[in-house]
């Protein structure tokens, strides 16, 4: 053994345990990198949600303060009342609907973006303007132009024959008069997200199955949708969570009515802890669209992860 | 030399002209974004309009829309050199006024602040978690983005008992704090999704050199992150910017944003769309430029933390 060799294997060693170092270093370092903010988010988020869960187990009211441990009460009142069931079902439409239109439209939307033309190229900068307006003001901007005596889009479909559309003054047209304004603040997402995941899908399969005699759609179906599959599905868990929590545009059009027309469970739930005083409830019925918008997000992910695997 | 240009314009020309679409489909393409375009700006093209026209002209009929331009209703809401045919109509127009301005003061304040505070926050937090090799990395950065799924009323309402409790309520910074609960989670989310894109080796080869690992994110990572947190710094202020339900819940009158004093320009009894739309207008005008200067990290920032492999 030759001393030159010798050292060689000193150095090898050295740098061996110098890396090994490094490795520890990375691991623990980070770690006190997430521990500060870990502390602010748990101040600022924790503490409060967990005393919201807390609440809706106790009789809390605004005007009667008393933090009574209950044992679940609210939830068995709440499960055996029509407002809950309704809100429910209201705020299931409400996701469905807005949701689906969204979802088909801004696809389509996206799609339209993917050409080279004159106006794909003007839209792409400005289909984001309806998002940028605060959801409060587009809704009271919608609200003006819906507007039963000089509301534009009422005067406009006057000419088509269809005179004094009530939207959000009656209960019958209330929940569409909600959605269309979600699709209008919302579908602007949608396409952003859409169109940015198209630009990202590799174009050889595509044009090799056009090639090779594929039809349009069995394009689209066979070879588009698959690797557009976990971009569509990531729009899809933000639209439905934000849907099923919606609070702004409906307080703003509607504020839960006419009558109950348009409660979905943010709504419920402010109407319960501030104008009923009844806390408890309120948080109770927030609590519960928590846990499903929590298993809805856990199906969607996992469903997103399996799409991610598929194309791998 | 001076060939090259013209031959490389011509070989360009003829590429494109290749790859055209036909002009059925680009025919097609117009039209369809036309109709999309009409149906989606038509609502803010009509804001514009009305800001700019009084009160007897939108409520013709039909309304007269393109004859006269006023600054009328700007100079209303701004309360400047207006005259109104009451005292108490003056004095009550001087008031809303002055909540607007004081709401698009915090409303400004409120977006700084809790928007430096995540960054703060938020951007050592991304690269911890970006770095930080170990299984629950990925559920822990989807726990912070899953701050965004719980109703946001779940956390107000006991925040609201608790600042009435400690003092808060009422405060800059309780509204400033509050807030940063909707902008943090933009902030790790989306740095996190562009530090993941840096390779480990350049970091590790400074490590080699002898430096730190501070000297490490703040020379190296920070300097090669910097697109990403400009989309997360930007995408989070137009999150706080936008947001209503804070302020709505936990700010008094003193301290209630823009989003929240515009309701009281919604009356029912003195509506009056010019205004109403003026004061949209003035609402919503620096989110419209922030889109449009800053597109190429508003699409960035939002497709990076959605479209990743």
């Amino acid at each position: 053994m030759t001393p030159q060799l010798h050292l060689d294997t000193l150095q090898a060693l050295e740098e061996g345990e110098r890396k090994q170092q490094l490795q520890i270093r990375r691991q623990r370092r980070p770690y006190t990198l997430i521990v500060l903010p870990g502390i602010v988010l748990t101040i600022l988020f924790l503490i409060p949600f967990l005393w919201g869960i807390y609440l809706s187990l106790t009789g809390y009211r605004l005007n009667l303060p008393r933090q009574v441990f209950n044992w679940g009460a609210n939830y068995r009142i709440l499960f055996t009342s029509w407002y809950f069931w309704q809100s429910t079902f209201i705020t299931f439409v409400y996701t469905a609907g807005a949701v689906a239109i969204e979802m088909v439209l801004g696809y389509y939307i996206a799609t339209l973006l993917d050409h080279e033309t004159v106006m794909s190229r003007i839209m792409r900068r400005l289909i984001v303007l309806p998002f940028m307006v605060a959801p409060i003001i587009g809704t009271l901007l919608l609200k003006l132009m819906l507007n039963n005596r000089f509301g534009v889009v009422n005067y406009l479909l006057g000419f088509a024959g269809l005179r004094n559309f009530p939207w959000a003054a009656s209960s019958n047209t209330a929940m569409l008069t909600v959605v269309l304004v979600d699709v209008w603040i919302f579908t602007p997402f949608v396409v952003l997200i859409l169109f940015a995941g198209k630009r990202g899908i590799a174009k050889d399969p595509i044009a090799a199955a056009s090639v090779d005699g594929a039809g349009t759609i069995a394009v689209t179906r066979k070879v588009i949708l698959p690797m557009m599959m976990p971009t569509v599905l990531i729009a899809l868990i933000f639209r439905v969570i934000d849907s099923i929590i919606a609070f702004d545009i409906v307080w703003g059009m509607t504020g839960g009515g006419p009558g109950n027309a348009t409660t979905v469970y943010s709504i419920t739930g402010y109407v319960r802890a501030f104008l009923s005083l009844d806390v408890a409830k309120g948080t109770a019925v927030l609590v519960v669209a928590w846990l499903i918008v929590f298993l809805v997000s856990q199906q969607l992910v996992k469903q997103w992860n399996r799409a991610r695997k598929r194309l791998a | 030399m001076a060939t090259t240009p013209a031959n490389d314009s011509a070989v360009r020309q003829r590429i494109l002209a290749t790859e055209r679409e036909p002009l059925r489909v680009r025919a097609y393409v117009n039209v369809a974004l036309g109709v999309v375009g009409v149906a989606f700006l038509f609502p803010i093209a009509w804001m514009v309009v009305l800001s700019f026209k009084s009160q007897a002209q939108i409520t013709s009929m039909p309304p007269d829309l393109f004859s006269s331009f006023t600054l009328e209703n700007y100079r209303s809401v701004l309360n400047i050199g207006v005259s109104y045919s009451s005292v108490s109509k003056a004095s009550l127009m001087e008031i809303k006024s002055t909540e607007f301005l004081q709401g698009m003061l915090n409303t400004t304040v409120v977006s700084f602040f809790s928007v430096a505070i995540s960054a703060l926050v938020g951007i050592p937090a991304a690269y911890g978690l970006s770095r930080y090799k170990n299984a629950l990395k990925d559920q822990l950065a989807f726990t912070f983005l899953s701050f965004r799924f719980v109703p946001q009323l779940l956390v107000i309402i006991p925040l609201y008992l608790i600042y009435q409790k400690i003092g808060l309520y009422g405060t800059y910074f309780g509204v400033i704090w509050a807030s940063s609960l909707v902008s943090i989670p933009f902030v790790v989310w989306i740095t996190r999704s562009y530090m993941d894109d840096i390779p480990l080796e350049i970091e590790e080869a400074a490590l080699m050199d002898g430096h730190t690992r501070r000297d490490v994110f703040f020379r190296i990572i920070l300097p090669l992150a910097k697109p990403g947190i400009a989309a997360s710094i930007i995408i989070s202020f137009i999150a706080v910017w936008n947001n209503f339900t804070f302020g709505f819940v936990l700010a008094t009158t003193r301290l209630q944003p823009v989003t929240v004093k515009i309701l009281s320009f919604y009356d029912i009894t003195d509506m009056n769309y010019g205004r109403i739309a003026a004061a949209m207008m003035l609402a919503t005008l620096p989110m419209i430029l922030v889109s449009q200067v800053a597109a190429k990290y508003l699409v960035s920032g939002m497709s990076m933390g959605a479209v990743r492999k």
